[in-house]
């Protein structure tokens, strides 16, 4: 059976593949960066960990974080959220992201992940435009949005959806060709840079130096766009970073985004190709069928590839 | 013996101070009227009948797109080249860089003080390049903004160049570059070029659909149209008031609805002077709300009002030096504000029959806002920094609020009728509605 190109979608979205090989992509950054003088360990990891605080676990396990707060808007599952915090050292904040994001601490380097689960609106721009006026320079900012084209209507309806409530941040030559299903997510893109250059215009010595522009699927479509806040200085160091192994980064916000694709393999075919992993290319393995997209794929991601196992106790 | 007080203007008081009381965007504006009043001088245009009137009835005929303004603005430079007729070497020596008008002699519709030009290109940038052509002469003008200050004289240097060959090269072109670091700053914003194609837009809405043509950065600018409605069954009241020097004309109504809403952003007054829109959308007491009539609320989201003023002078207008705001001494508009409201009057009602009720104010907030008492705010400066977070109290029983609502009678029916209980109550009916579409469409 051949591996096609919509089977990346067919991976069980309770497990959230796609998402688990964002967050490690990501980690594997910031792990460069704190190589490269950036003391991440330092930074205050900001999140919607919600009740299973996953990226809370990653950031305090592999990159030792000690400073984490997790942000909930919804009230209803306040001792849901409590119960379920991972370590001492996460705080909970039963708040709007609104509410957060001018209280942070302006004398710590923040990573801020706006981790939500709704269309681009006034809300995800307005938070964006407001992190990027808040972080102190060094700061990471992420911005997670969903970019699922909508069931019904035609890319002219999207984009007076999308003019409604983020109008401020459009360009001007925009048509409705530019939300057609496949620009869709770049355009999205575009609206989150806006609105983060439009703050930054407002800081002079301070501007975006772009990291990540992740496209992935586990159920609806979505985008994660991100990058560090920072004075030239801080742009001589990132750009210092030896990135030759992270092709999945966009250094530039006019780059298209890195689409994730999960080919779907057993746990057999894994520990095979992984012992030719990094393979030269146009290999192939012999003792199965895959086709050469396939192991293309797997070799871009196969790092940062969660095993998933069932744990019968 | 009689003393001297020296009261000459210093460069320094017009470079510095009067370019702080306009934006960017009103700066572009400004050059953008220069280019309106050239076309207007050359082709001998009444204004009020050119754009007001249906079909242009004036000494020449004039087409869309007969005055066209091609506008660019970027992190280095910002440009602006018309194709509206030019400026001749006489009026440059004269006329266009005297700081206010050189005689009573009325030329323009849109330039009123006589500072425009200048105080919008002090405001943009150091580097300024003035060329224009006419059919007789032509000139260019290269303007070191630092290096002029510093000369005690208010001349300006320029020099002879070629003519307009043909119809298209009849204009004027100002490059603009070295610009100030406040401008700068602004170009770097991507939200700029939104926020100027929007003003462009409603600013020169009624000139865009006549004979104004404008791009910025290579897009046409589209008119925004003055949002106010008139269907078979409602239509605004129009009323003519006429003064000394000025004439004026008042529409108020409601807004058409866009998508079944009226959004509040389009409503209030938008008051004109010779066409152009000085203040759009207003809700303040500059139109008069508050003072001889109610205040705006939420509820009057779906009032337009416009008002046209129309002079020969345009200094008898009553816009600020900015045009962004009205002299509130001038008695024209000072008359024109009450009948303002007297025309509102009907469309207000209509809305307060509309929405009949406000909403309740929710129960938790309004018991710990009926505890605040007047502070001194200095005792409030003493504190350290602190957030604003109400402590509400710790009991979180089920919160239950009143829904109610008017609903006309026959669609209660046709609900009874679908439900096969044709004595249902009306509240029982509205609780069955309310928990359908929770169940269908609302996940737990």
């Amino acid at each position: 059976m051949s591996v096609s190109a919509e089977s990346y979608k067919k991976v069980a979205y309770d497990l959230r593949t796609a998402k688990q090989i964002e967050r490690r992509m990501i980690l594997d950054t910031l792990m460069l960066l704190a190589e490269n003088g950036f003391p991440i360990r330092d930074y205050q990891y900001t999140g919607f960990g919600s009740i299973s605080f996953v990226d809370f676990i990653m950031v305090h396990r592999l990159l030792g974080l000690r400073n984490m707060l997790s942000v909930e808007q919804d009230l209803g599952i306040k001792k849901r959220v409590a119960f379920n915090r991972p370590f001492a050292d996460v705080k909970i904040a039963m708040n709007k992201a609104e509410e957060i994001i001018p209280e942070l601490d302006r004398d710590k380097r923040h990573i801020l992940w706006l981790d939500y689960d709704f269309r681009t609106n006034k809300t995800a721009v307005d938070d964006s435009a407001m992190a990027a006026y808040v972080l102190p320079p060094g700061s990471i900012l992420l911005v997670t949005v969903d970019v699922e084209a909508p069931d019904e209507g035609l890319p002219a309806e999207w984009k007076d959806f999308y003019e409604n409530e983020t109008g401020a941040y459009f360009d001007i030559g925009w048509t409705a060709a530019d939300f057609a299903q496949s620009e869709l997510p770049n355009t999205n893109a575009q609206i989150l840079f806006r609105a983060i250059r439009s703050s930054l215009s407002k800081r002079p010595s301070v501007s975006f130096i772009p990291l990540f522009s992740f496209l992935y699927a586990d159920g609806h479509q979505m985008l994660t766009v991100g990058g560090m806040i920072g004075t030239s200085t801080d742009e001589r160091a990132v750009n210092a970073c030896d990135f030759s192994h992270s092709g999945f980064l966009r250094r530039s916000t006019s780059d298209r985004p890195y689409e994730i694709k999960v080919p779907v393999l057993t746990r057999k075919e894994r520990a095979l190709l992984d012992r030719e992993m990094p393979c030269p290319d146009d290999w192939q393995p012999t003792e199965f069928e895959l086709s050469k997209d396939a192991v293309s794929w797997y070799r871009e991601i196969y790092r940062y590839f969660p095993l998933y196992a069932e744990l019968a106790i | 013996m009689t003393l001297l007080a020296n009261a000459t203007p210093t460069k320094r008081f017009f470079i510095l101070n009067l370019t702080r009381d306009l934006s960017l965007e009103d700066a572009i504006l400004d050059l953008v009227d220069n280019s309106i009043d050239a076309f207007i001088r050359i082709r001998d245009i009444d204004v009020s009948s050119a754009i007001l009137k249906a079909g242009a009835g004036t000494a020449n005929e004039i087409h869309a797109g007969d005055a066209p303004v091609r506008i660019q603005v970027s992190e280095e430079t910002i440009t602006i080249v018309d194709n509206c007729g030019g400026i001749t070497i006489d009026r440059a020596k004269e006329h266009v860089f005297r700081i206010g008008r050189v005689d009573s002699t009325v030329e323009s519709a849109l330039g009123v003080y006589g500072i425009g030009l200048k105080r919008a290109i002090f405001k943009i940038g150091k580097n300024i390049t003035i060329e224009s052509k006419t059919s007789s002469d032509g000139w260019r003008m290269e303007l070191d903004v630092d290096k002029w200050s510093a000369t005690d004289s208010w001349m300006l240097p320029f020099e002879e160049g070629e003519r307009a060959t043909s119809a298209a090269q009849e204009g004027t072109t100002i490059t603009i570059r070295n610009l100030t670091p406040e401008v700068k700053m602004r170009t770097r914003d991507p939200a700029l070029e939104r926020r100027l194609f929007d003003q462009l837009g409603t600013t020169y809405s009624l000139f865009l659909s006549r004979f104004l043509a404008v791009t910025l950065n290579n897009k046409k600018v589209p008119a925004k149209p003055l949002p106010i409605g008139s269907s078979a069954e409602i239509n605004p009241v129009i009323k003519k008031l006429n003064f000394e020097s000025v004439e004026v004309e008042l529409v108020a109504g409601l807004a058409a609805r866009v998508k079944g809403e009226w959004n509040a952003d389009r409503a209030g007054w938008y008051v004109l002077c010779n066409g152009r829109v000085v203040v759009a959308a207003d809700k303040t007491e500059l139109t008069g709300w508050g003072v001889h009539g109610p205040q705006f609320a939420s509820k009057y989201r779906g009032f337009v009002g416009i008002a046209f003023f129309f002079a020969h002078d345009p200094a008898s207008l009553p816009w600020t030096t900015t045009k962004r705001g009205l002299n509130l001494e001038s008695e024209a508009y000072q008359t024109t504000r009450v009948e303002m409201t007297a025309a509102a009057r009907p469309a207000l009602s209509f809305l307060n029959n509309m929405y009949p009720s406000e909403a309740a104010e929710h129960i938790t907030e309004r018991r710990l806002a009926d505890d605040l008492r007047l502070v001194d705010v200095r005792s409030l400066l003493a504190k350290p920094p602190q957030g604003f977070t109400p402590k509400f109290s710790k009991s979180e029983k089920k919160k239950v609020i009143n829904v109610q609502y008017k609903a006309p009678s026959n669609d209660v029916d046709k609900i009874r009728k679908k439900l096969n209980k044709p004595n249902m109550g009306a509240g029982a009916v509205g609780l069955h509605t309310f928990e359908y579409f929770l169940r269908m469409e609302v996940p737990e």
